[in-house]
């Protein structure tokens, strides 16, 4: 893959890679580094995927998600997260550009206590196969794991989830998107 | 269980749909866009600096071919005589101060370090926040810290974490990586030979020039990388200094200070190719490794552009990733 092929697979692939980091971290900020270092990595394989005919979207899908979950770990590890605006980059606040209606926020804040209530292998599998309409044998292949795999762990997800917030749907929402996504910029 | 998988999905995707796609403006597409170029130039200075400048400039170190009974001579009684298979073809003054950090580095203990451990060092760096291929832009010093696994696995480095700017970075290997010369463990570096002409053939095999850059800058920049921000078993750490006296064009930079202005000696060597120079900093009086300085030469002769410093600050051995020494997990 050349610096051309790379810039196609960017533009194709950038807003989709960005929704799936900010739907697993609930942050704008944190979502722009998970996008960042996603395309890192793949300009560092560039040499391997070069070799590989398989479809790009589920290896992408892939390391975004593995990227995404370890930028939330390292959040709760750093006491003091310090989110930085590098270089002057100043970006509207994601209450401005992402959610225009109120229901795009009680969704994302619906989908945040989701990831935040599951075990990572759950959260990564609800995501791909739920949120990114990758299908089993796609999310297989993003998670190095077994198609059984991910039939199990979406089972698991479903169960927690109906445990762990029966009512999220229908309780009034006191966490207002925009906090959830603030929280880690403070 | 008698659910089929699909529902199971078709019911998640019900009771907690997708949140709405986001369409990015293009302007933080760029913005993206820009990190990732800086990324990339800020591992490959990790490695190898690369800023995509590629003039050829002109060397000023020279090669002086001195034979090794010469450093027996200026290293008196020490322990571990370097064989005579190869020349020692960096200067003499580079030769002496390597030698002299090849038996500080033998003097000092060894480390236990389990596999389940990370290598932690903390450095004051200053980078180039230029863009890609664009004029040098230093930006503050600042502090960088690491962890790095020391599971020799294929996934033994997927918990390393720089953190920088008051973030961390997720090390990522993009895939299996056992440990190597490009990942290199300190059981990896403890097992490596410590005649420094045999380590110089393994160096020899693992080190990849790149872009047409020369084989020994190459076999340099490798031995740069495994000492830099790094913890080195004592014996590896002394071969190491005495394989690069074996690489022509390896001199001496009397004014070299690292990034926090500690005033040192360099071992420096300029890549041609790349039109760099890259300058490991040591300690005059202790000879320990300070930090390093990496410069773009300029073919005119006018004096050499910092683009890039590091000063070692601290090195230890940790139990969790992210966990600095001495304070609580």
């Amino acid at each position: 893959m050349d610096r051309a092929a790379f810039d196609a697979v960017y533009a194709e692939h950038v807003d989709g890679i960005f929704t799936l980091a900010h739907r697993l971290t609930g942050n704008w900020a944190t979502a722009e580094d998970v996008t960042s270092e996603t395309f890192l990595v793949v300009w560092r394989s560039r040499a391997l995927v070069a070799d590989d005919d398989r479809p790009l979207k589920p290896w992408l899908w892939g390391i975004a998600t593995h990227q995404a979950m370890n930028a939330r770990r390292s959040r709760r590890r750093v006491a003091a997260f310090l989110a930085r605006r590098q270089r002057g980059d100043v970006v509207p606040d994601f209450a401005d550009e992402a959610v225009e209606r109120l229901d795009d926020a009680e969704v994302l804040a619906q989908a945040a206590r989701a990831i935040a209530a599951l075990r990572r292998p759950e959260a990564e599998v609800l995501a791909l196969c739920v949120w990114s309409g990758l299908t089993y044998a796609e999310a297989a292949d993003a998670l190095g794991v077994p198609v059984g795999t991910v039939r199990s762990r979406l089972s698991r997800a479903r169960a927690r989830l109906r445990e762990l917030v029966p009512d999220a749907a229908d309780a009034p929402d006191t966490t207002p998107a925009d906090r959830i996504v603030r929280g880690g910029r403070a | 269980m008698n659910d089929t998988a699909h529902d199971v999905a078709d019911e998640l995707q019900r009771s907690h749909p997708a949140p709405a796609a986001i369409t990015l403006s293009s302007e933080h597409r760029a913005g993206i866009a820009r990190r990732v170029e800086v990324a990339i130039d800020r591992r490959d200075a990790r490695s190898r600096i690369a800023i995509g400048i590629a003039a050829p400039a002109t060397v000023l170190a020279c090669a002086v071919a001195v034979t090794a009974v010469a450093v027996l001579a200026l290293t008196g009684g020490t322990p571990v005589a370097p064989t005579a298979d190869r020349p020692v073809l960096a200067s003499s003054a580079a030769t002496r101060v390597l030698e002299r950090a090849a038996e500080r580095a033998l003097a000092t203990p060894s480390q236990a370090v389990r596999e389940d451990q990370f290598v932690y060092t903390r450095s004051a760096a200053i980078t180039n926040e230029g863009s890609l291929g664009g004029a040098v832009v230093l930006g503050p010093v600042h502090e960088r810290e690491t962890w790095l696994g020391q599971d020799p696995g294929p996934f033994g480095w997927q918990d390393d974490v720089i953190r920088e700017h008051g973030q961390d970075w997720p090390i990522e290997s993009g895939g299996a990586s056992v440990a190597g010369p490009t990942r290199p463990t300190y059981a990896w570096l403890d097992a490596l030979p410590t005649d420094p002409d045999a380590l110089l053939d393994t160096l020899a095999r693992s080190a990849s020039p790149v872009d047409g850059q020369t084989q020994d800058q190459a076999v340099f920049d490798l031995i740069g990388t495994l000492v830099l921000e790094q913890l080195v078993p004592p014996r590896t750490a002394a071969a190491l200094y005495r394989a690069a006296t074996r690489i022509p064009g390896v001199d001496v930079d009397r004014r070299a200070t690292d990034a926090l202005g500690r005033a040192g000696i360099g071992i420096s060597r300029a890549d041609e190719r790349f039109g760099t120079r890259t300058t490991w900093v040591l300690d005059e009086s202790t000879s320990t490794l300070l930090g390093a300085r990496w410069y773009v030469t300029h073919a005119d002769g006018s004096p050499d552009t910092l683009f890039g410093a590091t000063a070692v600050l601290e090195t230890a051995v940790v139990d969790t990733a992210g966990v600095a020494p001495g304070s609580a997990a």
